[in-house]
């Protein structure tokens, strides 16, 4: 399968105060188109940092990453922004829905940002929310809906601009179990019924399992990557 | 994002904070009301000059005076030599000179105006009057006021237009009294008395020493009144004046003087009069008030000195800007107080909605769209505080009128800038915390909890 994702060597060091902190050490990696991945580690190990870089949510220190063929180590923030709207889809662990915005609001307020009419949004936005079981919350406020529910919507706001890859960041680290496993069992679906590329982040072994590969990240570092045996 | 969709999200983000957008509004609103109520003080009072200044005069009138060339008062003494008189070459103020302003461009008509003394008699009451004799097509086109009477037509006897005030010159030569005090009438009605001209004036007074014979007396009629009805600013010049038509003065003083010089004509040192007459004034009445200037400009040019009451109404004008400047000024203080609130409460907005704009900028939200965002915010504000300050401005122009006899007056023009003043300086207020959203990490504002 071709590779949608190539880092290669990325560093990334911060000063804290006086010392300066590599919080990646040269990582190395592919990911292929379609493919379900998911990083893991303890925390500090740099893996939400990756996951920010392959964003372009923070700038690298050195090395490359190149997404779909773009360099996006050497972009400015108006091409990030412009490169996030038009191949990203972002599942975050706060969810960060708008607080006064209904439930096919919030899913279409990334299409908004692409200047599609009001009424194709809304369009789009329920056929999302159907996706992933919420059709009856379309018209809910977030304050009334539960945890779980709320993320269902953040999956169905990063899939509705039909992204290349969706990055999960802890997805699930805000929910029960049991709705966190609802929800890594929808992104899974989705996987495979869209043909998405999903990068995830979580430090829950178990979840983790769930994904294609998993890259196991310590100390900036990555230290093992096993494919998962599928049942 | 679109326009529209950027108003109405703004329009959202401003109705969640309803008491802060409010109060802002507020601001905005009275900042707005005092810059369009001070400056229409300042429009008013412009009017109010206008209107005294055209009651009283006309605007598009043009006087021309001929200092540099030598005149002569009285007949038969040569005072100065005209050809002396002036460093420059002479110029002449005659009937040639005029039909030359009546040539220029946007001229409507031009006359001399042969200004002359004369005493009238009426029964036992006598007067000086001094006429100012010009075209009969000067006469229709400076529209006379007549409140009584008619114009007389070219080819009449000669007959005089009078001020209605003119009456009150007459007295009573034996007595050395005024036939009037002040709350009488005059002893002499122009209309309805009749009047006997003496037009050699010189040899009047010189008749009164007893050697030289009187001179003789002419019929005069008054063929109309002439004044302002209800004048808002007192008398008019018109009331005040006497009128006559320049071709029946000269048919008659023709008769009257033969071949001697006429009141006020130059003579030479022989005491015979020069030919062409030559003039003291003309008027050169213009098509439009915008013209006035250019034509002045152009008689000035020749020689001559122009002058009109629009000279007068500039100064008057200029005078009038400068207080609205000043009006102005007062009212923008508050203005600039309402633009530190509009920063303020959009800085506020965007302290509290840092994580949302994180969330925008992740999801791919442009720059260019967050910093429109607030903008429209800011310039929403300022919208609706402006339409809110005009209505408020009319209403406070509307009991300041009330109360102190219509000194406000609020043009359209007036009312539009304030608006348009009040989303500029809405714009301005919130551009700085506009560019500050844009600047803000979206990772920073996702950690934000």
């Amino acid at each position: 399968m071709p590779e949608i994702i190539k880092v290669d060597k990325v560093h990334k060091i911060y000063r804290v105060g006086e010392t300066l902190v590599h919080a990646l050490a040269g990582v190395s990696m592919q990911v292929a188109r379609g493919e379900f991945v998911a990083i893991t580690g303890p925390s500090g190990s740099g893996k939400s940092t990756l996951l920010n870089m392959l964003a372009g949510l923070e700038p690298v220190t050195a090395g490359e990453i190149i997404i779909g063929g773009q360099h996006i180590e050497s972009m400015n923030e108006n091409e990030l922004v412009r490169f996030r709207r038009e191949n990203i889809g972002f599942i975050f662990q706060s969810y960060n829905l708008i607080p006064t915005m209904t439930a096919e609001e919030n899913v279409a307020i990334s299409l908004m940002f692409r200047g599609e009419s009001r009424s194709l949004r809304l369009e789009k936005a329920r056929k999302m929310l159907a996706l992933v079981g919420l059709s009856d919350r379309a018209q809910n406020k977030p304050s009334q809906m539960s945890g779980g529910q709320q993320q269902r919507v953040g999956i169905a706001r990063a899939l509705v601009v039909n992204p290349k890859i969706i990055f999960a960041d802890e997805p699930t680290g805000n929910l029960d179990s049991k709705s966190g496993a609802e929800v890594i069992a929808l992104i899974k679906k989705v996987v495979r019924e869209q043909k998405q590329t999903v990068v995830m982040v979580t430090h829950d072994l178990a979840l983790a399992q769930q994904a294609d590969r998993i890259i196991y990240i310590k100390d900036g570092r990555i230290v093992k990557q096993e494919t998962t045996t599928k049942d | 994002m679109r326009f529209y969709e950027l108003l109405k999200f703004s329009a959202q983000n401003l109705w969640r904070r309803k008491l802060r957008t409010s109060l802002t509004l507020l601001g905005v609103m009275i900042g707005t009301a005092s810059i369009v109520v001070m400056m229409s003080l300042g429009i008013g009072l412009n009017y109010s000059y206008m209107q005294q200044i055209e009651q009283s005069s006309t605007l598009t009138l043009i006087t021309v005076n001929n200092y540099g060339g030598g005149y002569y008062y009285g007949g038969g003494y040569a005072v100065m030599d005209s050809s002396s008189s002036s460093s420059e070459e002479s110029v002449q103020l005659n009937k040639d000179a005029v039909e030359r302003f009546a040539q220029l461009d946007h001229v409507k008509c031009a006359s001399p105006i042969y200004s002359f003394s004369i005493i009238a008699q009426s029964g036992k009451y006598q007067a000086d009057l001094y006429v100012n004799a010009m075209s009969y097509d000067m006469l229709t086109a400076l529209n006379l006021p007549i409140l009584e009477g008619q114009m007389p037509q070219p080819g009449d006897p000669l007959a005089l237009l009078a001020g209605r005030q003119v009456a009150y010159n007459f007295y009573d030569p034996k007595s050395n009294s005024w036939g009037w005090n002040d709350s009488e009438e005059p002893n002499v009605d122009m209309m309805e008395n009749q009047l006997f001209a003496i037009y050699d004036t010189n040899a009047y007074y010189q008749a009164q020493g007893g050697e030289t014979p009187m001179p003789k007396k002419y019929i005069l009629e008054t063929a109309a009144l002439l004044g302002v009805e209800d004048s808002e600013y007192g008398w008019s010049q018109y009331d005040y004046n006497v009128y006559a038509d320049l071709e029946a003065v000269e048919r008659e003083f023709t008769k009257v003087f033969k071949k001697n010089a006429w009141p006020n004509q130059q003579t030479d040192k022989k005491g015979k009069p020069i030919t062409p007459m030559t003039y003291n004034q003309a008027y050169v009445l213009v098509d439009d008030i915008d013209h006035v200037t250019e034509v002045q400009q152009a008689i000035n040019d020749m020689g001559f000195q122009a002058s009109s009451d629009l000279d007068y109404l500039k100064s008057m004008q200029e005078q009038s800007r400068i207080i609205q400047y000043v009006l102005a000024g007062i009212g923008s203080v508050s203005m600039l107080v309402a633009a530190i609130g509009i920063a303020n409460t959009m800085l506020m907005s965007i302290f509290e909605r840092t994580k949302e704009i994180g969330i925008f900028k992740v999801l791919g939200c442009s720059l260019g769209n967050i910093r429109a965002m607030f903008l429209s915010e800011a310039a929403l504000i300022g919208f609706s505080g402006g339409v809110l300050g005009i209505g408020l401005s009319f209403g406070l122009s509307k009991i300041i009128n009330v109360l102190l006899n219509n000194i406000s007056v609020i043009p359209f023009w007036l009312a539009m800038l304030g608006l348009g003043f009040a989303v500029g300086v809405g714009m301005i207020a919130g551009l700085s915390p506009a560019i500050r959203a844009t600047r803000l990490s979206p990772l920073e504002a996702i950690r934000t909890l």
